[in-house]
């Protein structure tokens, strides 16, 4: 979780890592401020491809660009598939996770 | 040894080469890796699982490369690295989708004894992978993006770390050198384009864009202060190379070669890729000795 940035609890709770916290949220919520979708959200780079503009990707379909990132650059796009998915190939799944609930500094 | 029909080798080649190594360059056809030298092209090996970015040691004993992506459920490429000599390529690493990477971006070597790769993650992050090359131990991983080696070999540049779909997405990366900030964006500001290091290790530049315009960024890395900053009308910028005379040239949708002294930019069409010729048949040049492309 700490290089993907967030994951899902098995209780469907959304958590994120940064600064050097554990956070949680209530869906993995895209640059543009929507929770992001599978089968909709897909993320650009702004300066190739209007936020917020429909588009169709050969083989999978059409998607709207709801979110960006510092890594997507160009012609390159990542569409959301899910957490379950990631799962499914192998990320850590069904280990606890423990909230620094409790340190000051982590305070919500 | 295969004498080409016609080979044409296009070289943008600006610094010369410290090494006095003949020309060659790599490239790839199929599963092929081939070398031309000097208008002579030779069959090196091939690879059923394939051979992409292939790139030579600084020393040319060694090719690393990686295999195509497979995305099955325990593995998905691996790291090889084949010696020159005998043309055995040999596993380094096996990635696996616990390695959290999605697609290889880039591949280098660190000195003659290592390997990396840069490993895409998600929208907001990749992963900067290390491996020593004769125990295939991984001896370094950093999140971050951009990752580019000094040419001196000591110093790693790339874009900060950022967690995706948490608000510290949304604050655009900083560049870091060495796991410390080197310079930071101001607001509605990003980066764009790679990072690309003078011949001295001394200067970075990179592009950024921003609500105004895009600039050309130019970092002394030793007084850690932004030196210049030129405005571009570059867009969609793949690739920053230094050329000779304290100039930068910026790949775009056309060519601005930037003096980075006197801020003066001239803009010439886009630059062609390096490219060898089989007839009517053209393949990329993946790597070459042919000095800066």
């Amino acid at each position: 979780m700490k290089l993907e940035g967030s994951g899902v609890a098995a209780n469907g709770t959304i958590i994120q890592y940064y600064n050097g916290c554990y956070h949680t949220d209530t869906c993995p919520r895209t640059a543009s401020g929507v929770c992001a979708q599978v089968g909709v959200t897909a993320a650009v780079d702004p300066g190739t491809v209007p936020m917020k503009s429909d588009f169709n990707i050969t083989g999978i379909g059409i998607r709207t660009a709801q979110d960006t990132g510092g890594a997507i650059d160009g012609y390159h796009i990542d569409d959301y598939v899910g957490v379950g998915i990631a799962n499914y190939f192998g990320n850590s799944y069904n280990r606890a996770v423990r909230l620094l609930e409790g340190d000051p500094s982590c305070a919500n | 040894m295969r004498k080409l029909i016609v080979v044409a080798l296009f070289c943008h080649a600006i610094a010369a080469a410290a090494e006095p190594r003949p020309c060659a360059a790599l490239y790839v056809k199929g599963d092929q890796l081939w070398v031309a030298v000097e208008g002579e092209a030779r069959f090196l090996f091939s690879d059923s699982l394939g051979v992409e970015k292939p790139r030579w040691s600084p020393d040319g004993l060694r090719i690393v490369y990686v295999h195509r992506m497979q995305p099955q459920k325990d593995h998905l490429t691996d790291v090889m690295v084949a010696d020159t000599r005998n043309l055995s390529p040999k596993a380094v690493a096996k990635l696996t989708w616990e390695d959290s990477v999605k697609a290889v971006l880039q591949v280098g070597w660190r000195g003659n004894e290592a390997v990396w790769i840069e490993g895409h993650v998600n929208p907001s992050t990749n992963i900067y992978y290390e491996w020593n090359v004769n125990t295939a131990e991984r001896v370094r991983d950093l999140p971050g993006s951009r990752f580019s080696w000094s040419p001196d070999g000591k110093y790693l540049a790339y874009a900060e770390h950022r967690a995706h779909f948490s608000p510290d997405a949304r604050r655009a990366a900083g560049i870091m050198i060495d796991e410390k900030p080197l310079w930071m964006p101001v607001k509605g500001e990003r980066i764009a384009s790679p990072l690309a290091w003078s011949e001295d290790s001394a200067s970075l530049a990179f592009v950024t864009t921003g609500e105004d315009a895009a600039r050309l960024r130019v970092l002394d890395t030793r007084r850690k202060v932004e030196r210049d900053a030129v405005r571009l009308e570059s867009s969609a910028i793949t690739r920053l190379r230094w050329t000779e005379k304290g100039r930068v040239a910026v790949d775009g949708a056309a060519t601005d070669l930037v003096d980075v002294a006197s801020g003066r930019v001239t803009r010439q069409p886009r630059a062609t890729q390096s490219v060898i010729r089989e007839g009517e048949t053209s393949f990329a040049v993946a790597d070459s000795t042919c000095g800066a492309s």
